[in-house]
């Protein structure tokens, strides 16, 4: 009898610390991330013609880029978009940030990354929420575009990472 | 029993631990961007103009000068650019036309060049840059031997080269 009070104990305790935990065992958020972007610079982004540079900044439609976060334990689930570059071919002077220009849609809820955060080398808290939330729309932004961007095409990666928070 | 208990409590909590630490998951967008070459010059004024009319004495016609500017951008790589003058057609006999170029930061000038209807480097060794209103000289020296030669044009065509 004490023996099965006490596996009752241990059960007990897992259940309160999984739900402490904020997560539900064995429940792994997804997130999925759509629409690349690509572009072309040329004269015609001088800013003036010969004698000036290029336009420094350019940046991508307002849905460039659609995030899916599923698979949440439920609306009070909680989560954090990180994010990060990697590069294939790329150049010092060029920088990525991104910024998220609309909260999605679902029962739970999201916020942050509504000003531009920077994509580096190492993960960056982007924006946070619960729950699922669907088609979360992010801007991408290059900069640092001049002419001593020697030509060639440069290729990075952007890594939308989802943490149980 | 008590063992048994904690060892059960003990994995419960690294469960938990374990289902925090690793609970991530990532997708990934490609950014895709091309640099195209840019290869940008321009002479400010359209034409200038050399009149030699004009001596001391005992020594030969005074030269005539004229200047205008020129602006320049190229993306080019380090030293990878120069810039060439030619004229359409050589010069009469007894009269020199030169240009004199001031380079761009970190390029080099090769000052005042005998113009020709054959290319000669003017500007060397330019880098990627974009600047403008940068001098450019145009001098005209006279020979008696050339005597009164009467106004005439020509055509000077600047260009922006790989070096």
């Amino acid at each position: 009898m004490r023996q099965m009070r006490g596996l009752g104990l241990v059960f007990a305790a897992w259940v309160l610390l999984g739900l402490a935990g904020g997560c539900a065992w064995g429940v792994q958020a997804d997130i999925t991330a759509t629409g690349n972007w690509s572009g072309t610079i040329d004269s015609s982004h001088l800013t003036g013609g010969a004698g000036t540079d290029l336009i420094s900044i350019h940046t991508s439609g307002s849905e460039q880029v659609s995030i899916t976060i599923s698979n949440t334990a439920g609306d009070w689930d909680f989560w954090r978009v990180d994010v990060r570059k990697s590069d294939t071919n790329w150049h010092a002077d060029l920088a990525l940030s991104v910024r998220r220009t609309s909260p999605g849609s679902g029962t739970g809820s999201i916020s942050g990354g509504t000003d531009y955060v920077a994509a580096g080398d190492l993960d960056t808290a982007f924006f946070n929420g619960r729950g699922d939330r669907t088609d979360v729309y992010v801007k991408l932004q290059l900069s640092g575009v001049s002419v001593q961007v020697v030509p060639d095409t440069y290729s990075a990666s952007i890594v939308f990472t989802v943490v149980d928070t | 029993m008590k063992r048994a208990t904690s060892l059960l409590f003990a994995l419960a909590l690294m469960g938990v631990l374990a289902g925090t630490a690793f609970a991530a998951a990532s997708d990934t967008i490609t950014v895709n961007y091309e640099v195209q070459a840019i290869n940008e010059l321009n002479i400010d004024d359209a034409s200038v103009t050399l009149t030699v009319n004009s001596a001391t004495a005992g020594a030969v016609p005074d030269q005539a000068s004229d200047a205008t500017t020129y602006d320049i951008t190229t993306n080019c790589a380090a030293d990878a650019k120069k810039i060439t003058g030619a004229l359409n057609t050589t010069m009469p006999g007894g009269l020199t036309l030169k240009a004199n170029m001031t380079a761009p930061t970190g390029a080099t000038s090769a000052g005042a060049t005998t113009l020709t209807d054959v290319a000669a480097n003017l500007v060397t060794l330019i880098d990627g840059v974009a600047e403008a209103n940068i001098a450019l000289a145009f001098t005209l020296d006279a020979t008696i031997a050339a005597g009164v030669v009467g106004a005439a044009s020509k055509t000077c065509t600047l260009t922006l080269t790989n070096t």
